[in-house]
């Protein structure tokens, strides 16, 4: 984790309020599939920094994927290239794929299960693993996003919406219950509305299924120092909170205290 | 240039240090700040047995201010000996321990766990408006104010500052209190009161529905309760509410306060206490100021 400026190299709309942006970071930053960078908008009136899911790091080129969801996001679907942009990352721990990717031995698929704008992480999850089962799940035909990059990345996309204008109908989640059975699926990994990770970590303990979830909070630091963004977890048989920006987001479903989440 | 300042005995050597609750306990900040350069750190307010903390959504923004209902979360004074203080006492600044409880004798027995250890000052968060029990309920009467700081001086072996709510009518009066039942110092603004409603989900914005209001918002009000508390007690003040820039430091300092705290500000940039501390010095070189002191007879 470090701070550094970016320059903004693309800020282009996907759909009318979601944007992929391209920035240029610092050669040596690295960054995990499920971490995070803050955006800090250097302006009086909002103090947070905005944090968005790393979609790909490329040599020195990050992408951000984020929805219009406030002034915030607003503000920055409104920058152009050129601007440079303050901000901090990788932050949070993100998705474990050791064990669990590469093996060639291995016939299992991953299955990244993901819900409207919780799918850009796991596209740069998608790459570390071959040919994985992508499960998208998007209100309808005009908010589907990036199903095209995961096709081309190999993946065996799978598209729902939830009026059924593409793909099938329904929640994502009826999808994985419908296709699942077919495949042997040795790990899920999931990002998207709470409601959605809910149900998938069910689903996966119910399949004796590793899961692992990426969790969403408000946050004010990012950097795990203020404890504003809590994430109900069992830790020796006990609820505690945890902090989302520092222990996640991405927490395996199993430590998460559902009950009364969703 | 004299940056130095002394606050119930113990000096610092310069006026800036971060506002409790908004830098941990230094750990995360370490990467991005240097400690070293601090007057002081103010730790996250550490009760006697752990604290959960209240459920999400704790923190949400507002013009120029955030609003944060955090309720106290921390590991309690045994952890924060053994994993934080050690680590604090590493750098060369003052450790300033905030300490909170739901009892005076939940606040004395924390107080009292601190005797003896690397902990320079305490600060008694009376003022937290983000718990059912204790912390504003013990901030807003005087009578309250003067009990649990008589009970606590008695039980502790540090400098006491004492930490005010502004959700009082008179600050004065309350500042009177503490001073008159032992505080060595005071510090204030602690947040103020604040609601939003998500007008779109017709819900509050926090589960709680109350909230402290932080951030440059809140300044004025600040400045002017700052103001007030200077003319009511002979103790130092540390001042805080709403400073973003070395300009606001100067402003608290030249309204009575003796050092200032960084609160809001870390979150909108992580080296921001360090950086208010720069553009102090600026002010001070440009101004032909030799010693920070000066800042408080220039009104």
């Amino acid at each position: 984790m470090r701070a550094f400026d970016a320059v903004i190299l693309e800020n282009a709309k996907l759909k009318p309020v979601i944007l992929s942006m391209r920035v240029r970071v610092p050669q040596n930053i690295t960054a995990v599939p499920g971490q995070f960078a803050n955006i800090y908008l250097d302006r009086p009136d909002m103090l947070l920094p905005r944090p968005i899911s790393i979609c790909g790091l490329e040599g020195d080129t990050m992408r951000l994927i984020y929805q219009i969801a406030g002034k915030g996001t607003q503000y920055l679907s409104e920058l152009e290239r050129g601007k440079i942009l303050r901000m901090v990352a990788p932050l949070g721990n993100g998705f474990n794929i050791s064990g669990f990717s590469s093996n060639l031995a291995d016939s299992r698929k991953a299955m990244l299960i993901g819900g409207g704008i919780g799918a850009p992480p796991l596209l740069f999850l998608a790459k570390m693993f071959k040919s994985p089962l992508a499960v998208l799940g998007f209100r309808s035909a005009s908010s589907i996003i990036l199903a095209d990059e995961f096709l081309s990345l190999g993946c065996e996309t799978v598209v729902s919406t939830d009026d059924g204008s593409l793909g099938y109908k329904g929640r994502v989640m009826e999808v994985v219950r419908a296709l699942a059975p077919e495949r042997d699926i040795s790990v899920i990994y999931a990002c998207g509305p709470r409601i959605m990770l809910g149900i998938a970590a069910e689903y996966a303990r119910d399949k004796n299924i590793p899961c692992q979830v990426s969790m969403e909070e408000h946050m004010a630091c990012g950097i795990g120092a203020c404890f504003c963004c809590p994430a109900p977890v069992i830790e020796n048989s006990r609820r505690v909170y945890k902090k989302v920006c520092k222990d996640g987001p991405v927490f395996d479903a199993d430590s998460v205290a559902w009950e009364g989440l969703i | 240039m004299n940056l130095s300042v002394n606050i119930a005995g113990v000096t610092l050597k310069n006026p800036v240090m971060p506002a409790s609750g908004t830098f941990g306990n230094g750990r995360e900040y370490a990467e991005f700040v240097d400690i070293n350069r601090l007057g002081a750190v103010v730790t996250k307010s550490v009760s006697i047995k752990p604290q959960l903390g209240n459920p999400p959504c704790r923190i949400t923004e507002t013009a120029s201010g955030i609003l944060n209902s955090v309720g106290l979360q921390n590991a309690g004074v045994d952890a924060f000996l053994r994993d934080d203080l050690p680590f604090l006492k590493q750098f060369d600044t003052r450790v300033i321990v905030n300490i909170c409880g739901h009892t005076i004798d939940e606040y004395a027995a924390v107080a009292e766990a601190l005797l003896g250890t690397g902990a320079d000052l305490l600060e008694l968060n009376i003022s937290c408006p983000n718990v059912a029990e204790g912390g504003l309920s013990f901030g807003v009467d005087p009578k309250t104010v003067q009990r649990v700081v008589a009970a606590v001086k008695k039980r502790s072996g540090q400098p006491l500052i004492v930490k005010l709510s502004p959700n009082v009518t008179s600050i004065s009066e309350i500042a009177a209190a503490a001073e008159s039942a032992g505080a060595d110092a005071i510090s204030l603004i602690n947040t103020l009161l604040g609601m939003k409603i998500d007008i779109k989900r017709r819900k509050f914005a926090l589960p709680r529905k109350v909230g402290g209001l932080s951030g440059p918002a809140i300044k004025p009000v600040a400045v002017r309760m700052v103001y007030e508390a200077s003319r009511a007690v002979r103790i130092p003040i540390i001042g805080m509410g709403g400073i973003m820039t070395g300009e606001d430091a100067v402003e608290m300092m030249m309204a009575g306060a003796s050092a200032v705290a960084v609160g809001a500000a870390n979150f909108r940039k992580l080296t921001a206490a360090a950086d208010v501390l720069d553009e102090l010095i600026v002010f001070m070189n440009e101004n032909g100021l030799n010693d920070i002191t000066e800042l408080s007879v220039m009104l």
